[in-house]
C-alpha cells in the first residue's frame, strides 16, 4: 500500500467509515487475466471535464516537444509530467455561436466530446451528436458490465433554463448516447458503488434468482413497449424507443452477468449520502473511477468536475464568489488570482486521480499505461467565451502506443475531435469521422 | 395577442446595446421560462384592424426610421422595408423579433430620442406582434400534441406514495430531470438513459417488496359469507350457483362478529347488466347505517371487488348490499333491465391502517383458498391496482400476462407473494405507468383533433394540480363518463386545490416560476453575511411555497403575489426580517405592518437568489422581475463589454449606483437597462441576503427611481404598487408559464388564442387563483389533443 492509499484511508474516516483494502488480485475477473495473457491487458478511455474556461496564461506550458515547462497552474502534475501530453491549439469551432447568438456555456459542454453543434432548443427538438465516449461504448461496451460509466459532482440544474435558451441538458451533460439522447451521470458516489458492484443486499437476496425474474419482467415490459409505439406519433415513438433501448441494454448486461462468475466485492465504504466537503466528494469519485477500471467493470468513463456555467464557490481555495460570476474577469486582477487558484485545485484533484491510477499494477506497467484520459474544457477564455485553443491535457500510454511527456502545438482550429477519433482508434472502436474531425493526430505516436 | 418575449437569436440590434456587464455579466442564466416559439404568418392572410400605412407606418417614421431607416441602418437594424399592404421580407424576421423586444422592455427608442406614448407603443407592439405570428382565434383549432410523458422524479414519488403508500422517496436517488421551458415536466425533454432503467428497475423491487410486506391486512382477520350465509327477503333472488340478483329495498345480509373497535374493510362481489348509461349502484350498510355507495360497472359474468374501510365497535353486526337504483320487483326473463348481482359479502379486520395518505389504498392482497384458484387470487388482486397504476382500466390482456409471473413463480415453488411481487415490479417499470400515455387512433395525422377521454383528463388534472396520479374521487367520475362535463371539471379543481395536495404545486410549479432551486448555488460570501447559513436558506424557501399555499388554498388574487401584505416566518427568519415576537421552528402566517416589505418581490429567497454572493444586483433583480413577473425578459447580454471597464477604471470610487448611471450616459447601454435598472434599484433597500437596509457601507440608498413609462416611485413600497397595476402583464405571463406547466410542453403560437382567453377569465373571476386554474383546465390545449406533425 502506498501513502497516498493510506492517508485516503484516514480522510474516509472523517465521514465515519472505514476502508479496506480492494486491490487484489482476486477482484480481477477471469477474463480479463486470460485475455491478459493473450492480447495484453485492456485499454481504458476517460474524459473529465471542467467548466467556465481556464486562465490560460497560468495554463500554458512553456515550450514545446519534450523541452518543456509546466505552468503555474499545473504544479501538481510535475510529478507525472512523463505520463503527459499537453496540446494547444485544438479548437471545438461548433462551441462557436454560428448565428445562435449567446449560449458559449451550454455549447461548450454540449460539444466538449461531441464536436457538433447543439440545436438552440429550450426543449422540443434537442440534439447535438453522438459523444466520444458513446462512440466507443457503442462498439466496445459489451465486453464490460458496464459498457460506459457518467460520473458528476453537481446535478443537473431544476430551476431555469440553463444558458440563453438552450435546455439545461446542454449544460449539464458531456456524454450523447445519441445525438438526441444524453446520459445522465451519477453524482452519489454511493450509487455509484452500487452499481458497479452491486448493493450488498443483492448478495444475499440471491442475484440468481433475481436475475431470472429480472429477464421475465423485462420482456414483458419491452413487449409492453413494442405494443404501444403502434399507437403513438412519431416523436413519441422515439422516447419509447429510448425506453426499449434502455430495457434492452439492462436485459443484456444482467445476461453477461451471467456468465461471470459472481466477483468479489471491493469493500471499499462509501459514505450513505454525498460528501459536503467538495475535495472529499471528488476524491471519492475518483477512487471509484480507478476501481471500475481495475475491475475492468468498465473501460469508458466521463466526469464532469462541476456542470457548464456552475456557480459554485470554492472555499477551500479561499474564493467565496461563484465560479461563472468570476470567470467574466474582464482583467480584473483580483478575479483572475481567484480563477487561477481554482484550476491549479481542480488540477490538483486530477493529480491526485492519475496517481491512483498509476498505483495499479497491470501487465508489465500500470492502469495508467494502459489509459488514455483526456483532462480539459471547451472554452479557454472564460471571460469571451473562446471556443479555440483550448486547455486540454492526455494523461497516459494507451497501451504503450501514445508517446508522452511533450508539449504539442496544433495549428489553430485544429478540430479537438481529431484527438477523439485518435483515441478510438486505439481502443478498438474506429470511426471515419466524429463530430467535425478531419483525421487521426499523428503525432501522439511520436 | 400574446406578449412575445425571449427570442432564439437577435440579430444586429445587440451589437448597440451594450449591457453593463459589470453587473449583468455575473448573472446566472435566468429562466427563460414560458415562451412562444415563431411560427409565420400564413402567406396570404392580413391581420384583421390594423391599417398600416394609416396607423403603423407614421409611428415607424416618427420614432424608428431616423436611425433604422432608408437613410442610416444603425446597427445593421432597417425598419423601412414594408411594403405598402405591412408585408416585409422573410429575411428581415429576425430583425422585427429583436425589434419587438425591444419595443416591450422599453429599451428603444433611445431616451433621449421622442418617446411614443403607451398607447403607440402598444399600437407598434400588436402590429409587429401580428406581423410575426398572426394566429385567427376564429379560425384556429390547434390544441397542439403533448409528447408522451415520462414521470418525473416528484411525481414518481408522489405517485408511489399514493398508489402503495410508500414514503420512502425513491426517485431522490433518480438522476435529475432535464429542464426545458423552465420546468421539469416537459415531455420534448424528459429522457431515459439507461442508468434511470437501472434505477427504475431498482426502486421497483424495493418498492413491491415493501408494499406487500407493509400489507397490512394479509395478517388481518377474514370472513366471507357465501351462499346459505346470506340472507333476502323475497323480492330478491338467489341463484343455485350461489348468486343473488337484487331488487331494490330488499337486501342480501350477512350477520359478522367484530371482534373489537377498530378499523375494517367491508367487501362485496358484485356485477350488473345495464341497458343504459346508467350504472348500477350497490349501497354497502352497516346494521342500516349506509357505509358507501358503489357504481357498479363489472359486468356479471366479470364480477369485482368493491370495498371501504370503516371504523366500527364491537359486537355482531348486520352487513348488507342494497340495490338502489334497481327495481323494487325482477322481471322473470327482462334482460332490458338493470340489473345487480352478487357472490358474496366479507369483513376483514380488525387491522392497524397504515399511515399516510390515502393509506387504505395498498395493495389489497387476495389470497388463493377456499376454492379460489392462484389464478383468480392473482388477478383479483392485481386488477384494481393495475388500473390506478396505468391510469386507466386494464385489458384482460395485460392483466393475463402479469398473472402469468406470478404462476411461474409458483411453477419454480416460490410462495404467492414472491409471485405478487415479480407481477407488482413489472407494473411498476412498464412503459405505461412510468410514461403518461395518451394513445391516439390516428396517431401521425395533424388533423385528426380529439377530446381526451375522462382517463386522460382525470390524469391531467392530477398531475398538474398535485403532481400525482388521479385518486378514487376522480377515478370514479372518469368510469363514470362524467369528467368532463364542465361544471364537473370545475367543481373538481375546488376540490382538489383545497385538498392537501395541492401543495405539489408550491413545489413544483411555484418553485420553479420563481427560480428558487437558484437559491442551492447561492453562496453569500461568509464574512460579509455572517448570519447566513443552510437552514436560513431553507427557510427562506419556506416562507416563498407557504406564501404561495397560501394563495392557493385560500383562492386569493394572484396579484397578492405582488403585494400580498402577509408572510410566513419562523424565529430564525424574523429575527432576519427584524420582527419580533417569533418564537421557535415553527412557521406562522404574519401580517405585514411594515410598508417596505410586500409580496413575492421582498422576500429574501427572491433578493437572494438575484444577488451576487458578496453584493446586491439590481440589473439581476430587474432582469428577474421582467423575466418572471412581466414576461418581458430583456435581451440577452454580449458576453464582453469593454466599454464597462473604462467607466470602471475611470470612475474606481463611484458607488454601484454612480456607475451605473455613468455607464447609462452611453444611449447604447441605456437602451438595455432603462427598465432593469430601474426596476433593480427600487428594492435596493434590501440587501444581498434580503434584509432591510437604509445604507450600503456610508453611502445612504437611494431607493428611487423612474420607469422608461414615466412613473416615479420613491422607494419599494410604491414600486409594488405601479407593478401590481400591470395586471395584464402579470396575468398574461402568469397563465403562459402556468400552462406550459400544466401541459408539459412549449407553447405555440397556436396557444395565444387560449393565452388570450385565460388571461379574460382571470380578470373576469378578480384574478382568483382558481379562476387561473379553470380556465386553463378548460382551455382547447388542455382538454383536446391532436396528432403528430405540422398543421397543414
Amino acid at each position: 500500500m502506498n501513502d497516498l492509499f493510506w492517508q485516503r484511508r484516514t480522510l474516509l474516516k472523517g465521514v465515519g467509515t472505514a476502508l479496506a483494502l480492494p486491490w487484489l488480485e482476486s477482484l480481477v475477473p477471469a477474463s480479463l487475466r486470460a485475455a491478459e495473457a493473450a492480447a495484453g491487458p485492456p485499454r481504458r478511455m476517460a474524459f473529465v471535464f471542467f467548466p467556465n474556461g481556464a486562465i490560460m496564461d497560468a495554463w500554458r506550458p512553456q515550450g514545446e516537444g519534450r523541452d518543456y515547462r509546466l505552468g503555474p497552474t499545473m504544479e501538481a502534475l510535475v510529478p507525472l509530467k512523463s505520463d503527459l501530453i499537453l496540446f494547444s491549439g485544438l479548437a471545438q469551432d461548433n462551441g462557436r455561436a454560428k448565428g445562435d447568438g449567446p449560449g458559449d456555456h451550454a455549447r461548450s459542454a454540449s460539444t466538449f466530446l461531441t464536436g457538433a453543434h447543439p440545436v438552440k432548443t429550450a426543449g422540443s427538438n434537442i440534439r447535438v451528436g453522438v459523444s466520444a465516449d458513446q462512440a466507443a461504448a457503442a462498439q466496445i461496451g459489451d465486453r464490460t458490465k458496464l459498457p460506459s460509466l457518467e460520473l458528476g459532482i453537481e446535478r443537473g440544474r431544476t430551476a431555469g433554463s440553463c444558458d440563453s435558451g438552450y435546455s439545461c441538458a446542454y449544460s449539464s451533460c458531456i456524454s450523447w448516447k445519441t445525438a438526441t439522447t444524453p446520459m445522465a451521470k451519477e453524482i452519489d458516489p454511493k450509487l455509484v458503488f452500487d452499481r458497479l458492484f452491486g448493493s450488498a443486499t443483492d448478495a444475499e437476496r440471491g442475484r440468481a434468482e433475481r436475475d431470472l425474474y429480472r429477464q421475465s419482467i423485462l420482456d414483458l415490459v419491452a413487449e409492453d413497449a413494442q405494443r404501444l409505439k403502434g399507437q403513438l406519433g412519431q416523436t413519441d415513438r422515439r422516447k419509447v424507443d429510448e425506453y426499449f433501448t434502455s430495457v434492452r441494454e439492462l436485459e443484456q448486461r444482467i445476461e453477461r452477468a451471467r456468465h461471470e462468475s459472481a466477483k468479489a466485492r471491493p469493500e471499499l465504504a462509501v459514505p450513505d449520502r454525498v460528501p459536503p466537503d467538495l475535495r472529499e466528494h471528488v476524491r471519492l469519485m475518483f477512487d471509484l473511477l480507478v476501481l471500475a477500471f481495475q475491475t475492468d467493470t468498465t473501460r469508458i468513463a466521463t466526469f464532469m468536475l462541476a456542470n457548464e456555467g456552475s456557480n459554485r464557490s470554492y472555499r477551500m481555495v479561499d474564493v467565496n464568489s461563484g465560479h461563472h460570476e468570476l470567470s467574466h474577469h474582464r482583467n480584473d486582477e483580483d478575479k483572475v488570482a481567484a480563477l487561477a487558484r481554482i484550476d491549479k485545485f481542480l488540477v490538483g484533484e486530477f493529480a491526485y486521480f492519475l496517481e491512483r491510477m498509476k498505483t495499479v499494477r497491470e501487465g508489465q506497467g500500470t492502469l495508467l499505461d494502459q489509459s488514455m484520459i483526456v483532462y480539459g474544457g471547451s472554452l479557454s477564455d472564460g471571460n469571451r467565451h473562446r471556443h479555440d485553443d483550448l486547455p486540454i491535457i492526455l494523461a497516459g500510454r494507451g497501451g504503450g502506443t501514445i508517446v508522452t511527456g511533450r508539449h504539442i502545438r496544433y495549428k489553430e482550429e485544429t478540430p479537438l475531435n481529431n484527438l477523439f477519433v485518435s483515441m478510438l482508434d486505439r481502443m478498438g472502436a474506429p470511426v471515419e469521422q466524429l463530430g467535425d474531425s478531419t483525421g487521426p493526430l499523428k503525432e501522439l505516436e511520436s | 395577442m400574446l406578449r412575445r418575449s425571449r427570442l432564439p437569436s437577435l440579430p444586429a440590434m445587440r451589437k448597440s446595446c451594450l449591457l453593463l456587464g459589470f453587473f449583468a455579466l455575473a448573472m446566472l442564466p435566468i429562466a427563460a421560462g414560458a415562451q412562444e416559439p415563431k411560427s409565420p404568418l400564413p402567406p396570404g392572410s392580413q391581420p384583421a384592424g390594423m391599417d398600416y400605412a394609416r396607423e403603423v407606418l407614421p409611428l415607424l417614421t416618427k420614432y424608428c426610421h431616423e436611425c433604422h431607416g432608408a437613410r442610416r441602418q444603425r446597427g445593421d437594424v432597417a425598419l423601412h422595408r414594408v411594403s405598402a399592404d405591412g408585408s416585409f421580407p422573410e429575411a428581415d424576421r429576425g430583425t422585427w423579433e429583436a425589434a419587438l423586444q425591444m419595443l416591450e422592455a422599453a429599451a428603444m427608442p433611445p431616451e433621449d430620442r421622442p418617446q411614443p406614448s403607451a398607447k403607440e407603443r402598444q399600437r407598434l407592439v400588436d402590429w409587429i406582434e401580428s406581423r410575426l405570428f398572426f394566429v385567427d382565434c376564429q379560425e384556429s383549432n390547434d390544441p397542439g400534441r403533448v409528447t408522451i410523458r415520462r414521470l418525473n422524479r416528484a411525481e414518481y414519488n408522489n405517485t408511489v406514495r399514493d398508489l402503495l403508500g410508500v414514503d420512502f422517496r425513491p426517485a431522490d436517488d433518480f438522476p435529475s430531470d432535464d429542464v426545458g421551458y423552465g420546468f421539469d415536466n416537459i415531455g420534448d425533454v424528459l429522457s431515459l438513459p439507461p442508468l434511470l432503467m437501472e434505477k427504475y428497475l431498482d426502486a421497483a423491487e424495493k418498492i413491491a417488496q415493501s408494499a406487500l410486506a407493509a400489507e397490512p391486512l394479509a395478517s388481518a382477520p377474514r370472513k366471507r359469507r357465501e351462499g346459505e350465509d346470506l340472507k333476502t327477503g323475497e323480492r330478491s333472488r338467489s341463484f343455485g350457483s350461489g348468486t343473488f340478483k337484487l331488487a331494490k329495498g330488499d337486501p342480501v345480509t350477512g350477520e359478522f362478529y367484530f371482534l373489537k373497535d377498530g378499523h375494517y374493510l367491508l367487501r362485496v362481489q358484485a356485477g350488473s347488466r345495464r341497458p343504459d348509461d346508467e350504472p348500477a349502484r350497490l349501497q354497502l350498510r352497516l346494521d342500516d347505517k349506509p357505509a358507501e355507495t358503489f357504481d357498479v360497472l363489472a359486468r356479471r359474468d366479470e364480477m369485482q371487488v368493491y370495498e371501504v374501510q370503516i371504523k366500527a365497535e364491537k359486537g355482531k353486526r348486520r352487513l348488507s348490499a342494497d340495490f338502489i337504483n334497481g327495481p323494487e320487483e325482477l322481471g322473470l326473463r327482462n334482460d332490458r333491465e338493470r340489473a345487480l348481482y352478487v357472490n358474496w359479502l366479507e369483513v376483514i379486520g380488525p387491522f392497524e391502517p397504515a399511515s399516510g395518505p390515502e393509506a387504505g389504498r395498498r395493495l389489497m392482497v387476495v389470497r388463493p383458498a377456499n376454492g379460489r384458484s392462484l389464478r383468480d387470487a392473482a388477478r383479483e388482486t392485481l386488477a384494481p391496482f393495475v388500473t390506478r397504476a396505468f391510469r386507466r382500466p386494464a385489458s384482460e390482456e395485460e392483466l393475463d400476462r402479469l398473472v402469468g409471473l406470478v404462476e411461474m413463480a409458483e411453477r419454480r415453488g416460490d410462495s404467492f407473494e414472491r409471485g405478487l411481487r415479480v407481477a407488482v415490479t413489472a407494473v411498476l417499470v412498464s412503459p405505461s405507468f412510468l410514461f403518461r400515455v395518451e394513445a391516439d387512433s390516428k396517431p401521425d395525422d395533424p388533423r385528426a383533433r380529439r377530446p381526451l377521454n375522462d382517463f386522460e383528463l382525470a390524469t391531467r388534472l392530477s398531475y398538474f394540480l398535485w403532481s400525482s396520479m388521479p385518486d378514487d374521487a376522480l377515478f370514479a367520475l372518469a368510469a363514470r363518463g362524467e369528467l368532463h362535463k364542465e361544471p364537473v371539471l370545475r367543481e373538481q379543481v375546488r376540490r382538489m386545490l383545497k385538498d392537501s395536495k395541492s401543495w405539489a404545486l408550491a413545489e413544483n410549479f411555484a418553485a420553479q416560476w420563481l427560480n428558487l432551486g437558484m437559491l442551492e448555488e447561492c453562496s453569500p460570501d461568509p464574512e460579509l453575511f455572517g448570519s447566513f447559513d443552510a437552514q436560513l436558506k431553507a427557510d427562506m424557501r419556506r416562507e416563498t411555497l407557504l406564501f404561495f399555499d397560501a394563495v392557493v388554498r385560500e383562492d386569493r388574487s394572484i396579484l397578492e403575489f405582488i403585494d400580498g401584505r402577509f408572510t410566513f416566518v419562523n424565529e430564525r427568519l424574523a429575527r432576519h426580517y427584524g420582527l419580533s415576537g417569533i418564537d421557535g421552528e415553527e412557521f406562522r402566517r404574519v401580517a405585514l405592518a411594515d410598508e417596505g416589505r410586500a409580496g413575492v418581490l421582498t422576500h429574501a429567497s427572491v433578493l437572494t437568489l438575484t444577488s451576487n454572493p458578496g453584493r446586491t444586483s439590481p440589473v439581476k433583480r430587474g432582469k428577474w422581475i421582467m423575466e418572471n413577473i412581466l414576461g418581458t425578459p430583456p435581451p440577452e447580454p454580449p458576453p464582453d463589454v469593454p466599454e464597462l471597464e473604462q467607466t470602471r477604471r475611470a470612475n474606481p470610487k463611484a458607488t454601484l449606483r454612480q456607475q451605473l448611471e455613468l455607464h447609462r450616459k452611453d444611449p447604447a447601454c441605456a437602451t438595455c437597462h432603462r427598465q432593469m435598472d430601474a426596476l433593480g434599484f427600487g428594492f435596493e433597500n434590501f440587501d444581498a441576503i434580503g434584509r432591510w437596509r437604509e445604507s450600503d457601507g456610508p453611502a445612504k440608498i437611494d431607493p428611487s427611481g423612474t420607469l422608461p413609462s414615466g412613473e416615479m416611485f420613491q422607494g419599494p413600497a410604491e414600486l409594488v404598487r405601479i407593478l401590481r397595476e400591470r395586471k395584464a402583464e402579470i396575468s398574461r405571463s402568469l397563465a403562459a408559464k402556468l400552462l406550459t406547466f400544466a401541459l408539459g410542453r412549449g407553447l405555440g403560437p397556436h396557444d395565444r388564442c387560449a393565452i388570450d382567453e385565460v388571461a379574460k377569465e382571470l380578470a373576469a373571476g378578480d384574478y382568483r387563483f382558481s379562476a387561473l386554474v379553470t380556465a386553463i383546465v378548460l382551455s382547447e390545449p388542455f382538454r383536446m389533443r391532436r396528432g403528430e406533425g405540422d398543421q397543414p
